[in-house]
């Protein structure tokens, strides 16, 4: 009997000791099979890094070889899409021990760079010998970017490494790889691409575009009693907040944080500049019921609203209900100045001195406030009368557009952080309707944005 | 014989109970709901996976905190260091813990969440270009604090 037990317990125990070993290879071999997908995907994202900038390379060369402007254009933009390429793929190298964004940036404005030239060939313009020359510093910090990541590569992949040398069981990794020779051939990279001078042009990741800083709106300082004061006179209704707290708001615009709860329960934070005490940002956290009203009301509720602050001038651009709220209707106006255009005052609308208003649908009430780019682009001191008519600009057109309405002179930001001063020409073409800025001193096309209209209001891309 | 076929029995379930327990323990990606494999090209995808985020990163953050961390990363697709699409922003390896652990997917993000994102996708940026944000309450690495603060909101630092 005794016998049988002992048996029995002997074959319990080398069951459990078999079904242990078959868990543990089981799990083990699944971990060491995402190691590997995780050390392939590296890889792979390495060689096609290394292609991209490779290409890169070869296309900056090509651009300075070239004769003639249309090829010279077709390398630019070319180098331009293989550092879009090698942006992805630096993003997805997943180094934990070394700090990849000094690469990403390089390679990035080095991109940024090509498209500007290549903008600049395709209308017509000639690039100038310093731009070349540029290029041709962008050129050679790739050319040392290149071989610095096949050194990288070279030594990455020698005789395996830590990053998949336990691996065993048939398991072994495609191609291991050292996890210390990324480390130094990334930091070496690191340092390499720091040296190389950042170009100096107008493009959305230039370092002048970067470091563009909004002007302050500048104010006698005030205390934080009266940015509380303030802040409560902003919400208004006359209501008694409790709990109310200021904090500092470090930044740009150095600003007073007031929050309070309403009487409904509701959170509301505004930000009031520490110079001047103009309110920067509001924001009412209440819960809304079914909607009550229309747009048109909605409309009438932000317009006096903003009659109320003084800021009577602004005017509307565009209207949206956000995607998953039909409960609420944020509206933009921007600011308007005057200029003499054809011996008379025309309205310039100025697109950078933007206030975006949120107002409820059930009540009416304002529930976001965002004025902190009206505060801090005051575009309107730097006009001046256009040198290109609406008649020369509009002549500019593809003819296959249909206009809609006037044009409007306006002021328009551009990627760099610059703002120029464009007639708006409001176009379809088939079902699609679109916003066309011809520039108002050079009659050169500056921006096309698509416009997408629907029931919810309108965006533009 | 009987008690060959018991243990036998004890064996396969067992393997059976590893193999269930293995399928629950070994790490891997939780399945994206059907509209988050479509390209987020459009708008509304994109105030989705900036919604996750926030509801991953900042939950429990005032309304301005978590329109802060939907800024940041907007603040990130503008800027040449880090990658240039809303989804290679949020993807990032490393960059959000609550990506890295699965938190954005465990859960919908909540309408405040929601809220937020489509705030900071209006161009609400509390954060005036914050790149970073972290928790200076909890261990972060020593890296972040090289970072110059911009401003502090609820319990998270931004800074660039």
């Amino acid at each position: 009997m005794n016998l049988r037990r002992e048996r029995t317990a002997l074959w319990i125990t080398a069951a459990i000791a078999v079904a242990a070993i078959i868990f543990g290879i089981v799990q083990y071999r699944q971990v060491q099979q995402l190691k590997i997908l995780g050390e392939v995907a590296r890889q792979r994202a390495f060689f096609n890094l290394l292609s991209h900038v490779e290409n890169m390379e070869g296309n900056l060369a090509k651009a300075r070889a070239s004769s003639t402007p249309a090829q010279r254009s077709a390398f630019l933009t070319a180098c331009w899409s293989h550092s879009q390429g090698a942006q992805e793929n630096i993003s997805v190298m997943g180094m934990t021990t070394v700090d990849l964004s000094a690469m990403q940036k390089f390679v990035a404005q080095v991109g940024d760079y090509c498209m500007v030239l290549s903008q600049k060939l395709a209308r017509g313009d000639t690039v100038t010998p310093s731009e070349w020359e540029v290029l041709a510093t962008c050129e050679t910090g790739v050319k040392d970017l290149v071989r610095a990541l096949a050194e990288t590569g070279a030594s990455a992949f020698r005789g395996g490494g830590s990053q998949a040398g336990l691996l065993s069981l048939r398991l072994a990794a495609p191609l291991p790889s050292n996890d210390d020779a990324w480390f130094r051939g990334f930091s070496e990279i690191d340092s390499l691409v720091q040296s190389v001078p950042s170009p100096a042009y107008d493009g959305p990741f230039s370092d002048r575009a970067l470091e563009s800083k909004p002007l302050a709106n500048p104010g006698p300082e005030i205390s934080q009693d009266e940015a509380e004061r303030i802040a409560i006179d902003f919400m208004n209704q006359g209501e008694n907040y409790t709990n109310v707290q200021v904090d500092n708001l470090e930044g740009v615009v150095p600003a007073f944080l007031v929050t309070g709860t309403r009487n409904g329960g509701s959170e509301v934070s505004v930000a009031v500049a520490r110079a001047g005490g103009a309110v920067l940002w509001a924001v009412d956290h209440k819960k809304l019921s079914n909607p009550q009203l229309d747009v048109d009301a909605a409309r009438q509720a932000a317009t006096s609203f903003l009659d109320k602050l003084g800021l009577d001038t602004l005017i509307e651009t565009g209207w949206r209900k956000p995607e998953t709220h039909g409960d609420r209707v944020v509206f933009t106006f921007a600011g308007t100045g005057s200029v003499t255009a054809d011996s008379r005052p025309v309205q310039v609308v100025l697109y950078p001195e933007m206030v975006k208003v949120e107002v409820a649908l059930d009540t009416g009430d304002i529930i976001s406030y965002d004025a902190m780019a009206y505060l801090t682009n005051d575009v309107s001191k730097q006009l001046k009368p256009p040198l290109v008519s609406a008649k020369e600009a509009g002549a500019t057109l593809n003819p296959e557009l249909v206009r809609e309405g006037e044009p409007r002179l306006t002021v328009i930001p551009l990627v760099s952080g610059r703002a120029v001063m464009a007639w708006e020409f409001r176009v379809t073409h088939q079902t699609d309707t679109y916003l066309i800025y011809i520039n108002a001193m050079t009659g050169e096309e500056e921006m096309v944005l698509q416009m997408v209209i629907d029931e919810s209001g309108s965006l533009t891309m | 014989m009987s008690r060959k076929v018991l243990s036998l029995a004890v064996v396969a379930a067992l393997l059976i109970f590893c193999s269930v327990f293995l399928k629950a323990d070994i790490p891997h990606c939780v399945a994206a709901p059907e509209w988050a494999l479509a390209a987020p090209q459009s708008w509304l995808d994109e105030v989705h996976l900036i919604a996750r985020l926030i509801m991953g990163e900042a939950t429990g953050e005032p309304l301005a905190g978590q329109v802060a961390v939907g800024a940041v990363i907007l603040n990130r697709v503008r800027s040449p260091e880090f990658p240039n699409t809303v989804a290679g922003a949020v993807y990032d390896p490393w960059a959000f813990e609550s990506v890295e652990n699965g938190l954005i997917w465990t859960r919908e993000p909540t309408a405040e969440n929601i809220r937020a994102a489509e705030l900071a996708l209006n161009g609400w940026d509390p954060t005036y270009g914050a790149l970073f944000f972290w928790n200076p309450s909890k261990p972060v690495s020593p890296w972040i604090w090289t970072r110059s603060i911009i401003v502090q909101i609820g319990s998270h630092v931004f800074g660039r």
